[in-house]
């Protein structure tokens, strides 16, 4: 019902009312609520996996997305364009590289399409139009290939170059 | 975390797959330049997708080349059959059968594409004593749209018979061999 409230506690102790069809955007809640008959009204929903600080920020983003249309089950049929990011969302994943991946890592436990979307749209934009090196200066990966299995790489990928 | 890590080391292969999948590089939806399928599927004009197909692949060989992890997952044919139907490149009802494995070359030459034309357009010789011309909008006919509702051209000639001819039709390009088709 519109109005409700629930509980829910980050893995640091903190806890946040939330109304119960904004926490509902998450699956691995709507689960805990619906299966599982937890009661609104009484019960803490505990969050082991997600921090307070990334917690606020995920209920700060269902709150902004409230009233979107629940996103299609099927990944094949999932928004794919990676321009097609709102200028709401991309003010708010203007955080640091530590916080997106949090915030990525939240997404996926609580099960919620819309902000693993957007997200993993934001890693693949930082990545796009990249060398491989400016790829791992800008992730800080290191380069476990030997000298040998580059090359070999990129013999294989001859196939494709412009003839 | 420690300063050796990176952030991608705490990311599932799943996820990892899943913004390789969303590096993509589409043409904006128009109304003159894609067939809706359904509510959520659609191919654009291949003409005009192809180029960005292939800066796609470009940005996702960059990306093999970064390490051996991003390596494995971008080397999986099932990565590119995902990445096909993600793309457009293939129609959710387009199947292959279980040997076909050359998904990545599908993705920057697909023969298979609903709108891949093998008549090029400025390929046409015409015989001796063909006269025609091109009408961009059509004066003796009705107007004809095409699957993109872009409105045709039509090739008009005189009143004798006239013969149009394009040789050397390439099937496959060099991108995607017989051997890659053939099960």
């Amino acid at each position: 019902m519109a109005g409700h409230k629930i509980k829910l506690q980050s893995s640091d102790g903190d806890t946040f009312d939330v109304e119960v069809e904004i926490a509902k955007q998450s699956a691995t809640i709507k689960t805990m609520l619906e299966d599982l008959g937890m009661d609104e009204e009484e019960d803490v929903i505990p969050l082991p996996n997600v921090n307070s600080a990334i917690l606020k920020k995920v209920i700060q983003w269902a709150t902004h997305h409230k009233d979107d249309p629940p996103p299609p089950e099927d990944d094949e049929n999932r928004e794919k364009n990676t321009n097609d990011i709102s200028s709401w969302d991309q003010d708010f994943l203007k955080v640091d590289q530590g916080t997106l991946f949090e915030l990525i890592l939240a997404a996926n436990y609580l099960d919620i399409k819309g902000l693993l979307d957007v997200t993993c749209k934001t890693v693949a934009n930082m990545i796009k139009g990249k060398t491989p090196e400016e790829i791992r200066r800008t992730f800080n990966i290191k380069n476990d290939f030997t000298p040998q299995e580059e090359e070999q790489i990129k013999k294989e990928n001859e196939w494709c170059e412009e003839k | 975390m420690a300063s050796n890590m990176s952030y991608f080391d705490r990311l599932p292969n799943e996820i990892l797959e899943q913004i390789f999948l969303s590096l993509c590089h589409l043409p904006p939806v128009t109304k003159t330049n894609h067939v809706p399928i359904t509510l959520h599927s659609l191919y654009f004009d291949y003409s005009i997708q192809q180029p960005l197909l292939k800066q796609t692949h470009r940005d996702l060989l960059s990306i093999s080349l970064v390490c051996r992890r991003f390596y494995q997952i971008l080397k999986s044919p099932a990565f590119w059959q995902r990445k096909c139907l993600h793309d457009y490149v293939l129609l959710p009802t387009q199947h292959f059968p279980s040997s076909f494995t050359s998904y990545e070359k599908l993705y920057i030459s697909n023969p298979f594409h609903p709108s891949f034309n093998l008549i090029k357009e400025n390929k046409w010789t015409k015989s001796q004593n063909t006269d025609s011309q091109v009408e961009f909008t059509p004066c003796g006919s009705n107007r004809l749209y095409d699957e993109f509702n872009r409105l045709s051209i039509c090739r008009v000639t005189s009143y004798t018979w006239g013969k149009f001819i394009q040789r050397d039709i390439q099937l496959l390009s060099n991108k995607l061999s017989w051997n890659d088709v053939s099960y």
